[in-house]
């Protein structure tokens, strides 16, 4: 009935809002690229694509996104078995910390990496002390291995989610069956369970490449220049060479890269189709129950140092670095609440965390508003070219959508607000998609019949949508708000390229601190990040993921 | 208390013709059953009249005015869903008094708590009131859902399908303890089943569907005695059904000829040549009688036999209080002709 007309009114605030903040900046870049004194030219691309130094940056960056994602995958895929195939004390939490690395800030991982793996790092350190060693044993910074290593701590959580979530979506009388008709269990295994798990993977593979296709903060703050990713370039000629030109026809390059990725993704997934079948309980082995079971003994305690061993050496070291010659306490805590200004942040520490806050605090109310329109537009209007058009902030890299709010922010109409407003909705653009994966499919799942209940009853339908639509995606805007809230406190991509005067977020002060190698400091403000993650996972893990889809189900 | 009248209604859904063109109406305290197979149509009459689909022709009238035009909640239309559709985050007390609370015609909240109370007590949920709609059972939540809708106090109530998610013995008790609550309150009723027996039960009339068009309405003793069309004839319990011809017809009696047997039968329209012969199983009466039934098998069924069996080819159905082999001889002791097409 009318029902088009409804989506007609929740697509008009994105469709206006995307137009203003993000297509016409975005548009800008890209001319900047190709146009020079009012004429079109390809010398920019030409020159791009000529440069040896760009084709290193491109090589290095797929090289890298690739050894990337098979150490994810070695990783994560045998965690995903572990969640998936055994029962012990612990598992909810074990499966929540899987969720964690989706928003623990990448700037604490590298500040993690330098702290445990660095040459007088806690693991080296630990290593020496046991074999009595002269030199650090492990040499792992200032190189591929160090970026490499960190983005796998970032995504094997992926493969985890994706494996353990099609594991238990696999009928197990199918492996039942197998064993009636004689097959061994490896080989049940092989013909069975893995071609059914392979689209996951395949998933799983796909993004996680893309994720370290697009990283910044580590391989920025852990590679240097000479291990700089696409990213890293962009943001080098535009806010150090400030050859902005160069720096669009680069942002061009890369946004074809990309695309051709979730392409080849999009089409990927369709053509193994992974659908998201009913889950199974599938039987579930005691663990530890067996002596074959030492194996994940050992395998689980090298996990635990990889993982572990980084975010705890942040918080110890915020809390045992020594201040002024002296054990801090909390002097490290009570230095990054400090009012005075900050060499070497060039703002007070304080002043950072406040700026933070304010940014964090509007882009996440800009991404529920923004998220929460698309997911009513496309709920009701049905339309592959109308989501491909909400949806496209997801496809455009943080560097190049940093890029364009920074050009864009120099001209009216941005030009009237205040320059902290760049970031905000830089943060509203980048987050939104999630809110929009969140709330969507809980929306979706409400059944019609409750609106058209309240409705035979006398409510009229904005009165329905505020009885009934409203109080039931709570949970989910609650979820929504604390992840865009922990994601925008964390984010530093888009924080570097808008950062100016004032402008500096926690991520961008524990970056200047790390670089100036001013660890204490740098842990305190990490530690109260990772603390924020920690609180945005809890609030996921206390509605639970079951409890937000309860209603779609009942 | 209300009139309901349903003119040449239409609805398409793409190139589905899922209503069309029908009519029908529901007096005053009536309950009238929309009957059908799945996909008649039957539950989209339904949405049509409560407003949850424009139909693409045909007038709507309550008390003879026009609600074609008006939205669900400007209908005074109820509807209990075959799901029930009770809101999860609300409790039952919650559900039934969202009308009242959130309708159109609000009313104070100590004024919804006696409604509430009172409602609880007619569909027997008194101590109920605080539960969600998860912790009831699916007999307690169908109750619930005739609570919230008669809360509002409709002119009209729609009920689609409302017992087809419960097992069969609850079924028989609630349509029993339905049909006395809507004659206690009056309400005009239309009631969807695709269960031919509720249909029987429940209905003042039966409205029979099919394919988008009504075949016949009428009482339900009539329906199952009278039927006018094959298919009817063949929807609604079990039936023989041997083409016969035609011998004469005055007004409503008709005698038609079956082989060399000529047969008296009722009939109730005008008839050509070839016809129909219609006879219930237990009009069959076994003894002696003209025809001769060659028994095919019998199967136990408790309380009676089953027997399946031919007639020169014909086949026949019978129902006997023992177990019968080899051949019988038997008359029919009533028969209804029905044209042939």
């Amino acid at each position: 009935m009318a029902r088009r007309g409804a989506g007609l009114v929740w697509a008009g605030l994105p469709l206006f809002f995307l137009a203003l903040a993000f297509f016409i900046p975005l548009a800008n870049v890209f001319l900047l690229g190709v146009r020079e004194n009012g004429r079109w030219t390809a010398a920019n691309l030409r020159a791009v694509l000529s440069d040896p130094y760009v084709r290193h940056l491109f090589s290095f960056t797929a090289l890298q996104a690739f050894l990337s994602t098979l150490l994810s995958f070695a990783l994560g895929f045998p965690l995903g078995w572990f969640l998936a195939r055994y029962r012990f004390p612990g598992k909810g939490f074990l499966r929540a910390f899987t969720l964690a690395p989706f928003v623990l800030p990448p700037i604490t991982v590298a500040l993690g990496f330098f702290l445990f793996f660095g040459n007088t790092g806690y693991l080296n350190t630990a290593l020496r002390a046991v074999f009595g060693l002269r030199e650090p044993p492990l040499r792992l910074l200032y190189s591929l291995w160090a970026i490499v290593l960190a983005h796998a701590f970032y995504n094997a959580p992926v493969f985890a989610r994706f494996v353990h979530a099609a594991w238990t979506s696999i009928d197990p009388t199918l492996e039942e069956a197998c064993a009636v008709l004689g097959a061994p269990r490896f080989r049940a295994f092989s013909t069975v369970t893995l071609p059914l798990l392979l689209p996951a993977i395949f998933s799983a593979a796909a993004l996680v490449f893309v994720l370290c296709f697009l990283s910044f903060a580590i391989p920025l703050s852990l590679g240097g220049a000479r291990y700089a990713t696409v990213e890293v370039g962009i943001y080098l000629y535009a806010r150090v060479y400030l050859d902005f030109s160069r720096a669009a026809a680069l942002g061009l390059v890369q946004i074809l890269v990309t695309l051709a990725l979730a392409y080849f993704y999009v089409q990927g997934s369709g053509f193994f189709g992974s659908r998201q079948g009913r889950t199974h309980p599938i039987p579930t082995l005691a663990f530890p129950s067996r002596p074959a079971h030492l194996l994940w003994l050992v395998w689980l305690l090298v996990s635990a140092v990889i993982f572990l061993g980084p975010m705890a050496s942040v918080v110890a070291d915020s809390f045992s670095r020594p201040l002024g010659g002296k054990p801090p306490g909390f002097g490290w805590y009570r230095a990054i609440f400090s009012p005075e200004q900050n060499p070497f942040i060039g703002i007070s520490p304080l002043g950072s965390i406040l700026v933070s806050l304010e940014v964090a605090g509007l882009s996440t109310l800009l991404a529920l508003t923004l998220g929460l329109s698309v997911s009513g537009a496309l709920r009701v209007l049905r339309s592959r070219a109308l989501e491909a058009v909400l949806m496209a902030p997801m496809a455009v890299s943080s560097v190049v959508l940093g890029l364009a709010l920074l050009l864009a922010f120099r001209k009216p109409p941005l030009s009237a607000l205040p320059e902290k407003f760049s970031l905000v909705l830089a943060h509203g653009l980048m987050f939104y998609p999630f809110v929009v994966r969140i709330v969507r499919p809980i929306w979706e799942g409400l059944t019609p019949a409750w609106v058209e209940a309240a409705r035979t009853l006398g409510a009229g339908r904005a009165r329905a949508f505020l009885t009934l639509e409203m109080p039931l995606l709570s949970q989910a805007i609650l979820v929504a708000g604390a992840f865009s809230l922990a994601l925008s406190l964390g984010e530093m991509t888009a924080a570097a390229m808008l950062s100016r005067g004032e402008l500096v977020t926690i991520p961008l002060a524990i970056y200047r601190f790390l670089s100036a190698r001013r660890f204490g400091a740098a842990s305190a403000m990490a530690s109260l990040l990772i603390l924020i993650t920690v609180a945005a996972v809890a609030i996921w893990e206390w509605l639970g993921e079951r409890s937000l889809r309860a209603y779609g189900q009942a | 208390m209300a009139r309901l009248e349903v003119q040449n209604l239409r609805k398409r859904f793409g190139p589905v013709v899922a209503v069309d063109g029908i009519s029908f109406s529901v007096d005053t305290g009536e309950i009238l059953v929309l009957l059908g197979p799945s996909g008649c149509g039957k539950t989209t009459v339904l949405r049509c009249v409560a407003g949850l689909e424009r139909p693409d022709q045909g007038e709507i009238r309550i008390d003879g005015s026009s609600i074609v035009h008006l939205p669900p909640e400007r209908r005074n239309v109820g509807l209990v869903f075959q799901n029930y559709a009770l809101f999860p985050h609300l409790t039952v007390a919650g559900n039934i008094a969202y009308g009242l609370r959130h309708g159109r015609h609000r009313i104070s909240r100590r004024e919804r708590n006696a409604k509430v109370a009172e409602l609880l007590e007619l569909v027997g949920l008194s101590g109920y009131a605080r539960r969600k709609p998860h912790e009831l059972s699916e007999g307690q939540k169908q109750r619930v859902a005739l609570a919230r809708a008669l809360a509002v106090e409709p002119k009209i109530l729609l009920l689609d399908e409302p017992l087809s998610a419960l097992d069969a013995a609850l079924r028989v008790e609630l349509r029993r303890e339905l049909r006395r609550i809507l004659k206690e309150r009056g309400t005009t009723s239309v009631y969807v089943t695709h269960d031919q027996e509720e249909a029987l039960v429940l209905g003042d009339r039966v409205a029979v569907m099919r394919e988008g068009r009504l075949e016949q309405v009428d009482r339900p003793q009539e329906l199952y005695e009278r039927p006018k069309t094959l298919f009817v004839a063949q929807f609604l319990g079990r039936a023989n059904l041997w083409p016969a011809q035609l011998v004469r017809q005055e007004q409503d009696k008709a005698l038609v000829r079956i082989d060399e047997t000529e047969l008296e039968a009722e009939a109730a329209s005008p008839l050509s040549s070839e016809v129909v012969l219609f006879f219930r199983p237990e009009w069959v009466e076994i003894g002696d009688g003209p025809f001769l039934a060659e028994i095919k098998e019998a199967q136990y069924l408790g309380n009676r036999w089953e027997v399946h069996g031919q007639v020169q080819g014909r086949p026949l159905l019978l129902y006997a209080h023992e177990k019968i082999e080899g051949s019988l001889r038997f008359r029919i002791k009533r028969a209804f002709v029905l044209p042939q097409s």
